[in-house]
């Protein structure tokens, strides 16, 4: 099963809010020209509604019973939409999203152990706890190589990083304004959510695609531009994180669920180059570049 | 482990058995069975 398979059954399931597995099946086809049989689906449908990526339920037709399949989207949505007016019950949330209470009890725990909405003396409420989630590839020289410290990213201010580059040692600390000597390239995506679902590792990757193909720094981390004596040490690392913080971490001007993005070329002679992109209704466009020593 | 037992009927529906049905309650109900999992 790829996660093209499983984009397709959300985006499916967008447009029609519930399906049966045959009605799946008839739109994977007709759709997208991909065949599955009952089985099959049948088990991609279980598995992808371990994580909730779908929600699943179980009609009684005696002496039989048929599974029915919802948009997390959309039950998510109205689930927000009910909590932001008032708290709500179980009850309230069951009539609200149509779901029956044993579908819905299990995906709201689900919630509550994300940290997205708290439950206190019966009823359901919005925690609005912030999160920042966000990816950064960093492509940096072996140390083996003669000239892996000339290169080192240097940040426009100083920037809190997934901790994974600190545990793999990329970053000296997780608020830092530069990452260690030999890191000479380093892309960014990062966005201010309540949902963090929302912002899956893949949907940021695919932002980070869209400028490396579209725009400015394409060249410079592509590994044809760099001299032939560098290639073999070079390598490319990449760290996801959805981390809850405090709101004060948010800048003023920042907007909730737009995606940033900022790109990083450490030359030679100790400076690096900052690239901004912004996010526009005609897609993302380079803002500025500037140097930093 | 439980078996699970897939029908399909007469609109191409999916359903599903915990019990093998006798032939006489496929025709009945207007189902064919279309295969076994175990879960």
């Amino acid at each position: 099963m790829t996660e093209e398979v499983v984009e397709y059954i959300r985006e499916i399931l967008r447009k029609k809010r519930r399906a049966t597995v045959k009605e799946i099946i008839d739109e994977l086809y007709s759709a997208y020209g991909l065949s599955f049989t009952p089985r099959e689906m049948r088990s991609i449908l279980r598995k992808i509604a371990e994580d909730y990526r779908v929600l699943l339920g179980y009609e009684e037709i005696k002496p039989f019973w048929r599974i029915v399949v919802f948009s997390e989207d959309l039950v998510r949505r109205t689930i927000f939409n009910r909590l932001a007016t008032r708290p709500q019950t179980l009850e309230s949330l069951v009539y609200g999203t149509g779901l029956k209470k044993e579908w819905l009890a299990p995906y709201l725990d689900y919630l509550i152990s994300k940290g997205i909405i708290g439950f206190r003396e019966g009823f359901y409420f919005l925690t609005k706890k912030v999160f920042r989630v966000q990816k950064m590839k960093i492509w940096r020289l072996k140390e083996e190589h003669w000239k892996w410290e000339f290169y080192q990213i240097k940040f426009e201010k100083p920037t809190k990083v997934p901790d994974k580059l600190v545990q793999t040692r990329l970053a000296p600390s997780e608020e830092t304004d530069e990452l260690s000597p030999s890191t000479y390239g380093c892309l960014r995506v990062y966005v201010y959510t309540y949902t963090p679902m929302d912002w899956p590792e893949r949907r940021l990757e695919r932002i980070m695609m869209y400028i490396l193909i579209n725009l400015g720094p394409a060249g410079e981390f592509s590994l044809q531009r760099r001299p032939e004596t560098m290639k073999p040490y070079i390598e490319v690392q990449q760290a996801y994180e959805a981390k809850e913080i405090d709101p004060d971490e948010v800048p003023p001007d920042a907007e909730f669920d737009t995606p940033y993005a900022w790109a990083y070329i450490s030359k030679e002679e100790g400076f690096t180059y900052v690239y901004n992109y912004r996010k526009t209704v005609f897609g993302w466009e380079l803002i500025g570049r500037w140097e930093v020593r | 482990m439980a078996k699970i037992y897939l029908y399909q009927d007469e609109n191409g529906e999916i359903l599903e058995s915990k019990r093998k049905l006798t032939e006489k309650e496929e025709k009945e109900y207007k189902v064919k069975f279309i295969g076994e999992i175990e879960e």
